[in-house]
C-alpha cells in the first residue's frame, strides 16, 4: 500500500504542479514543478503563506468562495493566476482537495494545477480580437449581413439597419424591385455555387418605408467558414449615386445625339506645342458630318502632321490663331477659305481645357458666293451709278453753258427790238399815225412777252440743276415781305390780305420765296377783277408734312383739268384775258417737289380757288 | 477829243446796246464826255494807256466811270475787270458791270474782283432807259468820285 502511495505521490510530482498547505493557508509541502514555474525554491516557500505567490488579480469574493468550499470539505475547481519571484504572471487550472483528520475535519489541502497560462493568453487575444471586430462591425457605415442559404437574415449590423430600415420580415431577396428580382437571384445562386468567391451585386430593394433605394455590394459563401457558417453580404446605397449616373447618361445621350447628328462639323483635338507655339495637334474627337466636310476618314488619334504634313506651314496665321484659343481659352471665330477643298468655312474655336480646342465649322460656300456675286453686283452699279453721275454733271455743265449763252444772246436781239421800235416812236413821232402807234406798240409788246417768257424758262430749269440750301425760315415774314413786292409792283392795294399764323419751316430761301412770289401774285392777278378781291394765306400740319393754302376770290379754273395747272405753258384761260408765261406754276412745283413737297390746286369756275403745297414739318424742338 | 477827261467810258461789243446807251445817257445831258470802246482789248488799251493810245492817254485819268459788259469777243469783261481791280493807279474807278446774264457764278465773280455794281440790262426798253438814267445819275452827279 505505501509503495502504491509513493508511486501515485511520484506520478502526481511528475505530472502536475503541487502543494499542499495546512488549514491556515501555511504551505507545507511543493513539488519540482511548483517551484519551477513559481521561481521560488521549495526552502523559499515552505513554511509561508500561500500567499506569497498571489498575483493581486482576483476579488475578495473570489477568495473568499473558494476558502469557504474547501473549508466546507468541498473540492474546489477554478483558474487561479499567480505571480512569481520575478513577478511575472502565470495562470493554474487547480483543484483543491481537503484531507480529512480521523475526527473528519479537513487539515491539510492539496491544490493540483495544470499551467495554462499559454491558453490563457490566447484566450485574451481572442478576446480582444472579438472587441475589435464587434467594434468594426458595429460602427461600419456599410452595412454587413449574414443570411443562410436561403437568404434569411441571421445578423444585421447597425449600418445594415441604418441602409434599409427595420422590416418585420427577414428575407433578403423578397425584398428586391421586382424589376431586379431575377438578376439578385441569380446573384445569389451564383455565391452558393462559389463558396469563398465575393459575388458582386447591384439592383433595387425595398426600405421599411415603402420606396425603393439602390444598393449595391458583395455576396460571399462563408456557409462552411467555423465561426460564421452564413452567406456574408456587405452592402451599400447607392440611390443618389444611381440618379447622378442616370442623369450622366441622359445627358451623354443627349449630347452624344447632337453630336452625331449636327449638321456642324465637330472636332476635338489636342495641342502639341513647342516654345508655347502649337506646332501639331491630335484628332481626338470627329463626328461624321466633320468627316463628310473635311474628307478625312478615320483621323481619330492620328497627329494632324500625318493626315495634312504642310497645313500649319502653309498657314502660319491659322497655327496662331489654334495656339491662342487653345493656351488663353478666349473663343474666336472667323471665315476660312480651304484651298485643298476649294470650300469657305465659318469656324469657331473654343477651348474646354488648357491646350485643347475644339473646332466646329460650317460650310459657308454657298452663301460666299451668293455674297461675293452681291458685292459685284454692287460694284457693276455703283460703276453704273458713277458713270451715270458723271454723264449727269456733263449734261449739267451743257445745260447752264446753254442756258447762260440763251440769257445772253437772245435778250440783246429782244432789246434791241424794243429799244429801237421805241426810238423809232420818239424820232419819228410826227410822221406816227395813232394806228402806226398801235403796230409798234404790239411790235413791243409781243417783244416784252418772249422776254419774259425767256427768263421763266431760264428760271425754270435753274430750278432744277441749282442747289437747295435749308434753312430755317420764318414763313410770315416772308410771306410779308413778298405782298410788299407785289405792292410796289402794283398801284392797286384794293386786295384785302388775310394772314394766317404760320410756322417756322426748313427750306432753302431764295426758292420758297419765289414760291410765294409766284401763288401770290397768281392770286392777286386773277382776284384783281373782282369788286372785293381777298386773299387768305393759312397753314395746318397733316401727316408729318406742314400744309399752306393760299385762297383768293378770283375767277377760278375748272377743276378737272387742275393737274395741267402745274405744267409748263399750260393755261386754263386764253392769253388774252389773263398774262403770264404758264410757266409760274411749273417752277412751284418743281420748288416743293425738291424740297419732298407736293403741290396741289381746287377751284371752280367764278369761285375763286385755293394752292396748296406741302413741306416736310419742322421738329418743334429744332426752333432754338 | 481830250482822251484824259473822259467821264463815261463804255465798253460795249453790241452796237445797238450801245447805240441805245449812249442815246439815253445823251438825252439826260450825262453823255457830254463818253467813250465806246467795242472790246476787252480795246478798252485795256485805254485804261492802261497801251496799244493804240499809247502816248495819247494818261493812265493817271481815269474816266469817272466805267460801263463795262461781260459777253465780249478777244478779252471778256470779268478779265478787263480783274485787270482794272488790281491795279493801284486804277482800281479806285468805279466799274459798273451792264450785263445781260443773270447768271449767280458771273455776279459773285465779278463781285469778289471788286465790282461796284451790277446791272442786268432789261429787255424792255423803258427799264433799260430807266436803269441807264439812274446809274448815270448816280454815278456821274451823286457819287463823290476819288481824288
Amino acid at each position: 500500500m505505501h509503495e502504491e502511495l509513493v508511486n501515485y505521490q511520484f506520478a502526481l510530482d511528475a505530472s502536475c504542479i503541487v502543494s499542499i498547505t495546512d488549514k491556515e493557508g501555511i504551505i507545507r509541502h511543493v513539488n519540482n514543478n511548483f517551484c519551477k514555474i513559481s521561481k521560488y525554491e521549495a526552502a523559499e516557500l515552505i513554511g509561508k503563506d500561500h500567499r506569497i505567490v498571489n498575483s493581486g488579480y482576483h476579488t475578495k469574493s473570489f477568495i473568499h468562495h473558494l476558502w469557504k468550499t474547501i473549508t466546507e470539505g468541498k473540492i474546489w475547481r477554478g483558474e487561479i493566476k499567480n505571480k512569481t519571484k520575478d513577478g511575472s504572471y502565470y495562470w493554474l487550472e487547480t483543484v483543491i482537495v481537503p484531507f480529512y483528520n480521523a475526527d473528519g475535519i479537513p487539515y491539510r489541502y492539496i491544490s493540483i494545477h495544470t499551467n495554462i497560462t499559454e491558453r490563457k493568453k490566447t484566450d485574451d487575444t481572442l478576446a480582444a480580437s472579438e472587441i475589435r471586430f464587434r467594434a468594426l462591425i458595429e460602427n461600419s457605415t456599410e452595412g454587413i449581413a449574414l443570411t443562410d442559404e436561403h437568404s434569411n437574415i441571421i445578423y444585421r449590423s447597425p449600418g445594415s439597419v441604418k441602409i434599409t430600415g427595420i422590416r418585420p420580415t427577414q428575407n433578403t431577396i423578397g425584398h428586391s424591385h421586382p424589376e431586379d428580382f431575377e438578376t439578385i437571384r441569380a446573384k445569389f445562386a451564383e455565391t452558393l455555387l462559389h463558396p469563398g468567391k465575393p459575388i458582386s451585386f447591384q439592383g433595387r430593394f425595398e426600405h421599411a418605408d415603402g420606396h425603393y433605394i439602390w444598393m449595391e455590394g458583395t455576396l460571399t459563401n462563408m456557409l462552411l467558414v467555423n465561426g460564421i457558417n452564413a452567406i456574408v453580404s456587405n452592402h451599400r446605397d447607392i440611390s443618389k449615386r444611381k440618379m447622378a449616373e442616370e442623369r450622366l447618361i441622359q445627358s451623354e445621350i443627349l449630347y452624344r445625339n447632337l453630336f452625331e447628328n449636327l449638321l456642324t462639323g465637330f472636332v476635338y483635338c489636342k495641342g502639341i506645342f513647342e516654345s508655347g507655339q502649337m506646332v501639331d495637334f491630335i484628332f481626338l474627337n470627329v463626328n461624321e458630318e466633320y468627316e463628310l466636310q473635311t474628307g478625312f476618314k478615320n483621323v481619330t488619334g492620328k497627329h494632324l502632321s500625318t493626315v495634312l504634313p504642310n497645313l500649319f506651314s502653309s498657314d502660319p496665321e491659322y497655327a496662331r490663331v489654334l495656339t491662342r484659343v487653345a493656351l488663353k481659352g478666349k473663343s474666336e471665330r472667323f471665315e476660312r477659305f480651304v484651298e485643298r477643298l476649294n470650300k469657305w468655312f465659318t469656324v469657331s474655336l473654343y477651348s474646354p481645357s488648357n491646350g485643347y480646342f475644339v473646332a466646329l465649322i460650317d460650310n459657308i460656300t454657298e452663301q460666299k458666293a451668293a455674297e461675293q456675286k452681291v458685292n459685284r453686283i454692287n460694284d457693276e452699279l455703283e460703276e453704273r451709278i458713277n458713270r451715270r453721275t458723271e454723264e449727269l454733271r456733263k449734261k449739267n455743265e451743257e445745260m447752264e453753258a446753254f442756258s447762260y449763252s440763251v440769257s445772253h444772246d437772245l435778250r440783246a436781239p429782244l432789246r434791241g427790238i424794243i429799244g429801237f421800235t421805241t426810238i423809232l416812236e420818239e424820232e419819228y413821232s410826227s410822221k406816227l399815225d395813232d394806228e402806226a402807234r398801235r403796230l409798234t406798240g404790239i411790235i413791243k409788246n409781243n417783244t416784252q412777252k418772249m422776254g419774259t417768257l425767256i427768263d421763266g424758262l431760264l428760271t425754270f430749269s435753274r430750278i432744277g440743276r441749282g442747289e437747295i440750301n435749308k434753312t430755317i425760315i420764318d414763313t410770315h415774314q416772308m410771306v410779308e415781305q413778298v405782298i410788299l413786292e407785289l405792292k410796289h409792283r402794283n398801284e392797286r392795294n384794293t386786295i384785302s390780305w388775310t394772314i394766317h399764323p404760320m410756322p417756322y419751316i426748313y427750306g432753302d430761301t431764295n426758292t420758297l420765296h419765289q414760291v410765294w412770289a409766284n401763288l401770290l401774285s397768281n392770286a392777286v392777278k386773277y382776284s384783281a377783277v373782282r369788286p372785293n378781291p381777298k386773299i387768305e394765306i393759312s397753314s395746318f400740319e397733316k401727316d408729318g408734312q406742314q400744309v399752306f393754302v393760299v385762297r383768293d376770290n378770283g375767277v377760278g379754273f375748272n377743276e378737272s383739268y387742275g393737274n395741267k395747272l402745274f405744267k409748263v405753258f399750260q393755261h386754263l384761260h386764253s392769253m388774252n384775258e389773263y398774262e403770264g408765261t404758264g410757266v409760274g406754276l411749273a417752277i412751284v412745283e418743281r420748288i416743293i417737289s425738291r424740297h419732298g413737297g407736293k403741290v396741289w390746286a381746287e377751284g371752280r369756275i367764278d369761285s375763286g380757288a385755293s394752292f396748296y403745297f406741302s413741306l416736310p414739318a419742322i421738329n418743334p424742338d429744332f426752333v432754338s | 477829243m481830250d482822251h484824259n477827261s473822259i467821264e463815261v467810258l463804255l465798253v460795249e461789243d453790241n452796237m445797238e446796246d450801245a447805240e441805245m446807251t449812249t442815246r439815253e445817257l445823251i438825252k439826260n445831258h450825262l453823255a457830254n464826255h463818253l467813250f465806246h470802246v467795242k472790246d476787252g482789248a480795246e478798252a485795256l488799251d485805254f485804261i492802261f494807256a497801251t496799244g493804240k493810245y499809247t502816248g495819247i492817254r494818261d493812265i493817271r485819268y481815269p474816266p469817272k466811270v466805267i460801263l463795262l459788259d461781260i459777253q465780249m469777243p478777244k478779252i471778256n469783261g470779268i478779265e478787263v475787270l480783274r485787270e482794272i481791280k488790281s491795279n493801284e493807279l486804277t482800281k479806285a474807278t468805279p466799274v459798273i458791270m451792264l450785263t445781260s446774264s443773270k447768271e449767280d457764278p458771273d455776279i459773285q465773280k465779278c463781285y469778289k474782283l471788286g465790282a461796284n455794281s451790277y446791272i442786268v440790262k432789261p429787255v424792255n426798253f423803258e427799264d433799260f432807259t430807266l436803269a441807264i438814267k439812274n446809274l448815270g445819275f448816280y454815278w456821274l452827279i451823286l457819287n463823290q468820285p476819288n481824288f
